[in-house]
Parts: C-alpha cells; sequence; structure tokens
C-alpha cells in the first residue's frame, strides 16, 4: 500500500521518513517483548511465538510494506528475538518460576 | 521450573528441539551455541553414569567399589546398557530435530568420547560386555541379533582413545573364552574380530587372529598325537592323556610367573610329567628347534590343559611359527 503511494527509493517519504522510524520502533518493542516474556514463560512457548513473530512480519511486508523492508525487519526480529536470548535458551540458565 | 535446551533434550520433544535448531541456525549458522549447550548436556549426564557407578573419574583414585569379579561384571553391564541407551537417544534426536547436521554430529561424538574417556574403566567394561555376549549373551538369538550386539559394542570401542588398553583386556576375556571352550559361537567370535579391525585397522587385531590360528593347529596337533599315542603306547601304560593347546608367546597374555622357573611356577605330579614328556617328544621330533615351555595356569579339572609357550630359534619369526 505505502509502496504504491511512494516508490521505494531512499528520497522518498517511505525511505526516508517512514522507514527509519518503523525499523527503530520495533526494534524496541521486540526488545521489551522478549525481556518480559523470557521472565513468565517457558522456553518452548518462547521459541513458538519467535516462529510467529518472524512469521507476521513477513506477511506485512509483502502486503503492506515495501519487499524491500523485509530483509531488515526481519533482521530486527532475529536479532532482538533470538540472537540477544539463545544462550539463555541453550544453557541451562533459563527457567521460570 | 527449568525449560531451556537441557530440558528439551531430557524429555525428547522432537518439535521444541526442531523449532530451536531451525531459528538459532538463522543467526548461528555453525550451530556454536547449540553444539556447546548439547556437547556439555551430554558431558553432563555421561558424568553421572561414570559416577552412579562408583567410577572415579579424576586421575589417580581408586574406584570404591571395584568388589568381587561379579560385582565388576554388573558394573560394565549396567554402563553400557547406560551408554548404549544414551546415545540411541541422541542418533534419534540428531536425525529427528537436527537434520543429521554435520556439526550437531560431530558436537554428539565429542561428548561421548570425552565422557567415555574420563571413565578409565570404559576398556575393561566395553571387553566384558563382549565377553559376556559371547559366552552366554547372543545363547538363542539369531545372527542379526547377535550382529546388533556386536555392533552396540563397536560403538563403544570407536570412542575409546587408548585402544592398547581394550586390547589388553580384550586380549585376556578372548584367552580364556579360546581355552576354556566358553564361546558360544565361533561365527560371532570371527564377526566381533571383523569389527575390530574395521574400526582399529588390521595391525590391531594380528595377535588376535594369531590366537585363533593357534588354537585350530593345536586342535589338529591334538588329533594326531592321539593318533601317536594309540598306535605307539603299551597296553599296560597308564599315563594320562594330555590336552595341550600350542600357544606363540607373542600372541597370548601369558603369565610370565606362571612359567617354568617362576614364582607361581605349576608343580606338576610325576604322572603328569610323564606324559608331558612324550609330548614334548612328540612336539619336537615335529618341529625341531622349538622352545617349548608349560603354562599350567589355564588347567580345567578333570582335564589339564596345559598352555606351551612356542620360542622360535634361529631367528625364525613367532608369527610364522604360528602358521604351520
Amino acid at each position: 500500500m505505502l509502496q504504491q503511494l511512494f516508490t521505494d527509493n531512499k528520497d522518498t517519504v517511505y525511505g526516508q521518513d517512514f522507514e527509519p522510524l518503523f525499523i527503530g520502533e520495533s526494534s524496541k518493542f521486540y526488545e521489551r517483548e522478549s525481556n518480559e516474556m523470557l521472565v513468565t514463560c517457558d522456553a518452548a512457548t518462547y521459541l513458538r511465538h519467535v516462529e510467529k513473530r518472524l512469521q507476521e512480519e513477513y506477511e506485512r511486508s509483502q502486503h503492506y510494506l515495501s519487499p524491500a523492508s523485509e530483509p531488515k525487519i526481519r533482521r530486527i526480529v532475529e536479532k532482538e528475538l533470538i540472537e540477544s536470548h539463545m544462550k539463555s535458551v541453550a544453557e541451562v540458565t533459563l527457567t521460570i518460576p | 521450573m527449568e525449560t531451556g535446551l537441557r530440558y528439551m533434550l531430557i524429555n525428547y520433544k522432537v518439535d521444541d528441539l526442531t523449532r530451536t535448531f531451525q531459528l538459532f541456525r538463522r543467526v548461528d549458522p555453525d550451530h556454536r551455541i547449540l553444539t556447546a549447550g548439547l556437547t556439555a548436556h551430554i558431558q553432563s549426564i555421561g558424568k553421572e553414569i561414570n559416577g552412579g557407578l562408583g567410577v572415579a573419574t579424576e586421575k589417580g583414585k581408586e574406584p570404591e567399589s571395584a568388589g568381587t569379579p561379579a560385582d565388576s561384571l554388573q558394573a560394565a553391564l549396567k554402563w553400557v546398557e547406560l551408554v548404549l541407551a544414551l546415545k540411541a537417544k541422541h542418533d534419534l534426536i540428531l536425525a529427528e530435530a537436527f537434520d543429521n547436521e554435520a556439526k550437531m554430529k560431530s558436537c554428539v561424538v565429542e561428548g561421548f568420547s570425552s565422557f567415555i574417556n574420563d571413565n578409565r574403566k570404559a576398556p575393561e567394561f566395553i571387553s566384558l560386555f563382549i565377553d559376556e555376549n559371547l559366552k552366554k549373551g547372543i545363547k538363542g538369538k539369531t545372527e542379526q541379533e547377535t550382529d546388533a550386539i556386536l555392533e552396540n559394542a563397536t560403538v563403544l570401542f570407536r570412542y575409546i582413545r587408548d585402544k592398547d588398553v581394550f586390547e589388553r583386556y580384550y586380549k585376556t576375556h578372548l584367552a580364556k573364552r579360546l581355552l576354556q571352550g566358553r564361546s558360544v559361537s565361533d561365527d560371532a567370535e570371527r564377526g566381533m574380530l571383523t569389527k575390530l579391525r574395521l574400526v582399529a585397522g588390521y595391525a590391531f587385531t594380528t595377535k588376535l587372529e594369531g590366537m585363533f590360528k593357534d588354537m585350530k593347529v593345536s586342535r589338529d596337533l591334538m588329533t594326531d598325537y592321539k593318533k601317536h599315542i594309540s598306535q605307539s603306547r603299551a597296553k599296560d601304560d597308564m599315563t594320562p592323556e594330555l590336552q595341550v593347546s600350542i600357544l606363540t608367546s607373542t600372541y597370548w597374555p601369558l603369565s610370565f610367573s606362571a612359567m617354568e622357573g617362576g614364582i607361581g611356577k605349576c608343580v606338576f605330579p610325576p604322572i603328569v610329567e610323564k606324559a608331558k614328556n612324550s609330548f614334548t617328544q612328540f612336539y619336537l621330533n615335529r618341529h625341531s628347534g622349538r622352545q617349548l615351555s608349560w603354562h599350567g595356569g589355564m588347567v580345567i579339572p578333570p582335564l589339564v590343559i596345559t598352555n606351551i609357550r612356542v620360542m622360535p630359534m634361529c631367528g625364525r619369526l613367532s608369527r610364522r611359527e604360528s602358521m604351520i
């Protein structure tokens, strides 16, 4: 939708104003979400949620955003939801009360 | 409650493990984090298996539950059973959750190899497991079932770093099976030998194969000797017949203290001495230039089985001696 209104280019409103804001806010959101989830739910539930988020972001990028944003937003989800927490999932430390 | 990787592995959560593997590989294509976790997990379970049997893993410390041979056999069988079960489980997890990925596979090997080699008794345990099966375990089992058991033993043998230590135990166990006729199946013995050769190479099994050859040569020789006696001796001669195995000294785990002149020397009654002399004469007439040395250590009453040490003379190789 947005990408039809504004051509996919660095100089457009999409490229200059929307995308950086979208990526930045998503990053903050997922950082907060993952930290909250990991104290309340178990590893298996958390990983299922990560899988769901990846799928959601993929579909959003295909339907509403520029497909060019897809690798960027995917990278954010992977970084905030997987990379930052994989050690605690792999090691024995991940416990829920 | 613990819910991480360890929990998934212990409780065999294939779906969750698959998900973990697939998600992690997006950001960690070399599986560094997952392999480290998996190896550590196997090592810690392995440590429990080693420790549960009172096996000392620290060097220089003697195991507490040495106990009787029966205890040590039970401990060996239990240990092998637990390790094999752990191996089977992780093979399944590798196939079902981790795509049999090469790095994942090698970290499982690393985990097993590490705790198996931490257990100083592992070579003995594996040899005892094989010994027990070749003597009793495979009785009444089909060829495939037997092969599966021996293959399991081979799986563990593969992990042993110090193959020589294993060979020492295997040789001792094999010697008893052969000399006391306790092996259930000659085919199974040969099968096991082939498996060991495939893992450790031809040189590793040369001596073991030599032991089999000695047994065959001895059987043929005894047939001839019996014929010789029945033709030559007088009717009222009460000298007992000996059952002798000719063993090449370099192949067999012979105790030198039990040899003639040694501290643990076996003193034979005169009538047996007479039979010994008769045999020695018979043997040296056939093969001159050899040195026979009698070992009474493997005697099973009422048959007298005496092991003779063949010493090559005139620079001939002992290996050739055994192949006559």
